[in-house]
């Protein structure tokens, strides 16, 4: 036990002392014990760890948030600017710490909502001379291959990371065998980046500046990836 | 042709037990995936979703061979379905009777075009050549759920998601929609056969005027073993009554913009009633409050007694509070201790979760300033 | 989040929060052109019915000519129910008030309520409660 204790524990709290001087005299007091490196079962992993994603140490400090916000700064002259709170809610996925920080799980919800209905949204306003349009409302393209791909999880997920919003998100990825690896990016959870950026400036502009934020700047990218995507998928179906 | 022979196989086997049902549906399966195949249209697995109002936005896989695209991918406004050519012209659609009652009653605009109503009273059928409300369906279901989620996010910001997601469905799911449509707006489904409509000289326009689609059935009737195929367009009944209403919305968009859509799904959607605090179902109270007070760095909760009656008797009352340090967060009442100590639980769990704020706007309102965004609840 | 399920639920109607539709749907009058029954009702039907229907664009009329029969309001509901008066020898102000009862109705089936308030709200005031007073002002056995 003793051994287990100098490798791999770090006894905090004011009994470590006692541990270590006297190991004989340890009294019935209950001490917490945070486990560093592997897990133990039954010991408590140090608050330093679990705080820490990436070698980023979790906090509200201008240093983490400084990805996101100096996006937002370069566009429209700043008119999106978040709260710096919200910023680093935006970055912290719900995997992070236990959940026990502010995480962006609804914000996601609602960006996500939004960023589906823009996307109906644009597809219907197109310019059209289709003869099933309603009120030169052409519906025909919803639920097509091209109109869906425009809110995957996969080209969120470029979005955030071509943008570098990912350099620094708060998330614990934990691949099936248990280990942790800084280049895998899970689409699933990386997409929140980008669906709770459009949710958090709804939140705080109103749906108007979260969509002009969606189609100025989102889509740009997004819509680019659309058609290079589309052209690839063709290539490969006219191979079979 | 084949269905001839699962009938008969369906005779022999349906007796048997459920495995052999299973069986008997596999087949079928097998055999409209066969005969999709030969007409060169491909059949993808779609992920279905807990919630049919996600259901409902789920993308269509069926239309890639009915769909006609552009040279350039995003030219959204060229796409043409390539089976639905025909329309009914609005004169038409005019006279007929329950289209006429259908638009007074909800009172739509004068720019509504009656031909929109009856594009979305049509589900996509087999064999249809008319104009269909399947895509319309798909652009009102992305409205419905974000001005319902917008509303519920910002009257109650501490919903936990699944509640929050339990919630919307209760508001705009399928059977939710399927009692906006039939017992509110009036919408009858076409059920007569076509001998039926040639004696009765119902006029030809008038089965515009009903809710059209393939019915999805499966049951199996006493003495008479009957197996449908499903067809790809066949739709349950609720979810075809709740796709007219989601075209009616999306027509509403179309013909009036934004703002009127919005005050329609206000005023016929989000003025129905639903119970938020009916629908939590707490497994551990107790744990689940003590937590969530220590992640709010407030202290943990003990549970005093604040009044009691009858202690020895068969019917004793018992009033106890849930304190956290000097501020009581509920109280709950019980004919035992243990009950009264859960109920106070459970009221200071809701007390926390159902926080509504005072006159919240939604982010699409004028003068919109600002959303209490909620941290998320931490879990173990 | 775990330990909290959810209970699934269906929304329920309130006619007239929001908006208001008209519960009857559809009205057919049935006539006989030469019955003495059918007087009261010819007369409505060729100087009153056509003002009436246009105040109710939400409604459907239906007029049908059934020889040999007395003459019958029918209103069908968005419930699925449906009410029938029969306006044999009424005269034409009796018909119209029949017409318009029918119109107004809810078409629930009549039933006798049993508390004075019928609401899907709880109460805003709350259930008083003996516990919540004095010790020394409660009633004692």
């Amino acid at each position: 036990m003793q051994a287990l204790f100098r490798s791999s524990l770090r006894v905090s709290s004011n009994q470590a002392s006692k541990y270590f001087s006297n190991s004989l005299s340890i009294t019935s007091t209950r001490s917490v014990v945070f486990a560093r490196n592997e897990r133990i079962k039954g010991a408590i992993r140090d608050p330093e760890v679990i705080l820490t994603s990436n070698g980023v140490r979790y906090g509200l400090n201008e240093e983490n948030i400084k990805f996101v916000k100096s996006f937002l700064q370069s566009k429209s002259n700043g008119k999106y600017q978040l709260q710096d709170s919200l910023l680093l809610q935006v970055i912290t996925h719900k995997s992070f710490a236990h959940g026990t920080q502010p995480y962006n799980e609804k914000l996601a919800y609602l960006g996500r909502e939004i960023l589906e209905l823009i996307a109906s949204k644009h597809a219907i306003s197109q310019e059209t001379s289709s003869a099933a349009a309603i009120n030169n409302k052409n519906f025909d393209s919803l639920g097509s291959y091209c109109h869906r791909m425009i809110t995957t999880d996969r080209l969120l997920t470029d979005f955030a990371i071509s943008k570098g919003l990912s350099n620094i998100f708060f998330c614990r990825v934990a691949l099936p065998n248990g280990k942790e690896s800084p280049s895998y990016k899970p689409k699933g959870i990386f997409s929140t980046i980008t669906s709770s950026l459009v949710g958090a400036i709804a939140a705080q502009h109103g749906m108007a500046a979260a969509e002009e934020f969606v189609e100025t700047v989102v889509f740009e990218k997004v819509l680019k990836s659309v058609l290079k995507k589309a052209v690839n998928v063709e290539e490969v179906g006219s191979h079979k | 042709m084949s269905s001839a022979i699962v009938r008969l196989a369906g005779k022999k086997l349906v007796r048997n037990s459920l495995q052999s049902r299973n069986l008997i549906r596999n087949i079928t399966s097998s055999a409209v995936t066969r005969s999709n195949n030969d007409s060169t249209s491909t059949t993808t697995t779609q992920k279905t979703h807990k919630f049919s109002y996600e259901n409902a936005k789920k993308p269509i896989s069926s239309t890639s061979s009915d769909l006609f695209t552009p040279e350039n991918k995003l030219e959204f406004g060229s796409y043409q379905r390539k089976s639905t050519t025909l329309k009914v012209p609005d004169s038409e659609a005019k006279l007929i009777p329950s289209i006429i009652t259908l638009h007074a009653r909800l009172n739509l605009s004068s720019n509504y075009e009656h031909a929109t109503l009856v594009r979305a009273l049509t589900c996509p059928m087999e064999d249809n050549t008319y104009v269909d409300n399947q895509q319309m369906s798909l652009f009102g279901s992305s409205l419905l759920s974000f001005h319902v989620t917008e509303y519920l996010l910002s009257n109650y910001p501490r919903l936990p998601i699944s509640i929050l997601k339990n919630a919307t469905e209760a508001l705009i799911g399928d059977y939710s929609l399927y009692d906006v449509a039939k017992n509110s707006f009036g919408i009858e489904e076409d059920k007569t056969t076509n001998l039926e409509k040639f004696l009765s000289k119902e006029p030809r326009m008038f089965k515009f005027g009903k809710l059209r689609y393939d019915n999805f059935t499966n049951e199996v009737e006493s003495g008479i073993t009957k197996y449908n195929i499903d067809k790809p367009t066949s739709l349950k009944t609720a979810t075809a009554y709740a796709n007219s209403v989601r075209a009616i919305i999306a027509g509403i968009y179309a013909h009036d913009g934004a703002e009127a859509s919005k005050q329609f799904i206000k005023d016929h959607i989000l003025s129905r009633k639903i119970d938020i605090s009916t629908m939590f179902q707490f497994n551990e109270p107790g744990k689940l409050l003590s937590r969530l007070l220590k992640t709010k760095k407030m202290e943990s909760p003990v549970i005093r007694l604040i009044s009691e009656t009858g202690r020895n008797s068969n019917s004793p009352v018992f009033i106890v509070g849930c304190f956290s340090g000097d501020q009581m967060l509920s109280e709950g009442q019980g004919s035992s201790l243990k009950e009264a100590r859960v109920r106070c639980s459970v009221n200071a769990l809701k007390a926390y979760y159902l926080y509504s704020p005072l006159d919240a706007k939604l982010p699409s309102d004028e003068g919109f300033n600002g959303l209490f965004v909620d941290e998320g609840e931490s879990f173990y | 989040m775990a330990g909290i399920n959810f209970i699934p639920q269906v929304s329920r109607a309130r006619n007239g929060i929001g908006a208001f539709i008209t519960p009857c749907k559809k009205i057919t009058l049935t006539y006989c052109n030469f019955g003495g029954s059918s007087k009261g009702m010819r007369e409505f039907l060729s100087t009153r019915l056509k003002k009436i229907s246009s105040n109710y664009p939400s409604i459907y009329f239906q007029v049908l000519l059934k020889p040999g029969f007395h003459p019958v309001l029918k209103a069908e509901y968005n419930n699925d129910l449906t009410k029938q008066i029969c306006v044999r020898k009424w005269n034409v102000d009796v018909v119209e008030n029949k017409l318009k009862l029918l119109i107004n109705s809810s078409g629930k089936n009549l039933s006798k309520p049993k508390s004075l308030v019928k609401s899907m709200n709880s109460s805003v005031r709350g259930i008083w409660s003996p516990f919540h007073i004095d010790p020394n002002h409660r009633y004692k056995i």
